[in-house]
């Protein structure tokens, strides 16, 4: 038990640095006050994230990293949050009409923002460790819980390997955007993970 | 005579970005989506400057960049790379690239960068 509590502060530590980094970056990009805070970091079964984010439509903003660790980082939000966040951050931007619920503008907007944030934590994590990791750029998806994360996890849902959860909420233009970062390393690489907090004082 | 600048990126959104901070000072003339599309732009348009993403859908931004500085040696391209690439940069700049800049970039620095390009 005390070594699951450690290893959630360890990743919990990871995230409010990851946080703090993407809330420069986005604050550096968009010229506006933000603010990223993680509530709280579970870590559970790949087959609890439709339990966890509902059966409903969602929006998955998703990409692979590579490197010392590999694996794919998720963010998923509601199609409600995901308009809200796009929407902030278009502006004044010349926007065009769709008859989708989201508009290549705003798709391209809320796939910058996953960027940013992939980005932060990956650096923080690569720093951290000193290690190598590259992401790829993120997708969009918009669809069913189930089907979305079977597209975005592809075979890793059939291996049954844990899923990291940042509960994690977006302040930009005083409005609160909440979503779930999930990380999720490929089999054995989250073991990894935890070796290399062996090596480091995460508490400096 | 106003700077004619050429933007190259994939994200639709970091485009209009791009443009909201370019439209000041230069002629935006073109936008291009892929490294393909701006070796074709490059030479229809012939812009006195480039700012090109490195990671592009078709063609990556740093062969795009060569293919452009082969055609014109004198050819002025920014790359805009995300922070922690310096790999790709040290790329871009054999590649004939004559500045950088990383994003998630600042208007200032990008308009600073850029002239200093112009004006070597």
């Amino acid at each position: 038990m005390e070594g699951e509590v450690n290893k959630l502060m360890q990743l919990k530590y990871m995230g409010d640095v990851g946080a703090k980094q993407a809330i420069e970056f986005l604050s550096m990009m968009l010229d506006m006050d933000v603010d990223m805070k993680i509530a709280a970091v579970n870590m559970s079964s790949i087959h609890s994230i439709p339990e966890v984010v509902g059966s409903g439509e969602i929006v998955a903003l998703y990409t692979r990293f590579n490197g010392d660790i590999n694996g794919t980082m998720l963010l998923l939000l509601t199609p409600d949050s995901a308009l809200k966040l796009s929407s902030a951050l278009i502006g004044d931007f010349p926007d065009e009409e769709s008859e989708d619920l989201f508009n290549d503008m705003q798709k391209s907007a809320s796939v910058e923002i996953c960027n940013i944030i992939t980005s932060a934590f990956i650096d923080v994590w690569a720093n951290t460790f000193s290690i190598e990791l590259t992401h790829n750029p993120p997708e969009f998806g918009y669809d069913y819980s189930d089907a979305i994360i079977d597209k975005a996890l592809g075979d890793a849902t059939k291996t049954g390997e844990f899923v990291v959860y940042f509960n994690s909420t977006l302040n930009i233009i005083n409005m609160d955007i909440n979503f779930n970062i999930m990380l999720m390393p490929d089999p054995g690489n989250l073991q990894t993970v935890f070796d290399m907090f062996e090596n480091i004082d995460y508490h400096a | 005579m106003p700077i004619k600048i050429m933007i190259v990126d994939d994200s639709q959104f970091m485009r209009a970005l791009l443009k909201k901070i370019l439209v000041a000072e230069f002629t935006v003339v073109g936008e291009a989506t892929n490294g393909i599309e701006a070796v074709k732009m490059y030479e229809k348009l012939n812009p006195d400057i480039v700012t090109m993403d490195v990671v592009m859908p078709k063609m990556d931004g740093i062969t795009a960049t060569s293919h452009i500085v082969k055609r014109n040696p004198e050819a002025k391209v920014v790359m805009c790379t995300s922070v922690g690439q310096e790999e790709k940069i040290k790329k871009a700049i054999s590649a004939g690239a004559k500045g950088y800049v990383n994003k998630p970039f600042q208007a200032p620095k990008v308009l600073q960068e850029i002239k200093s390009v112009i004006s070597a």
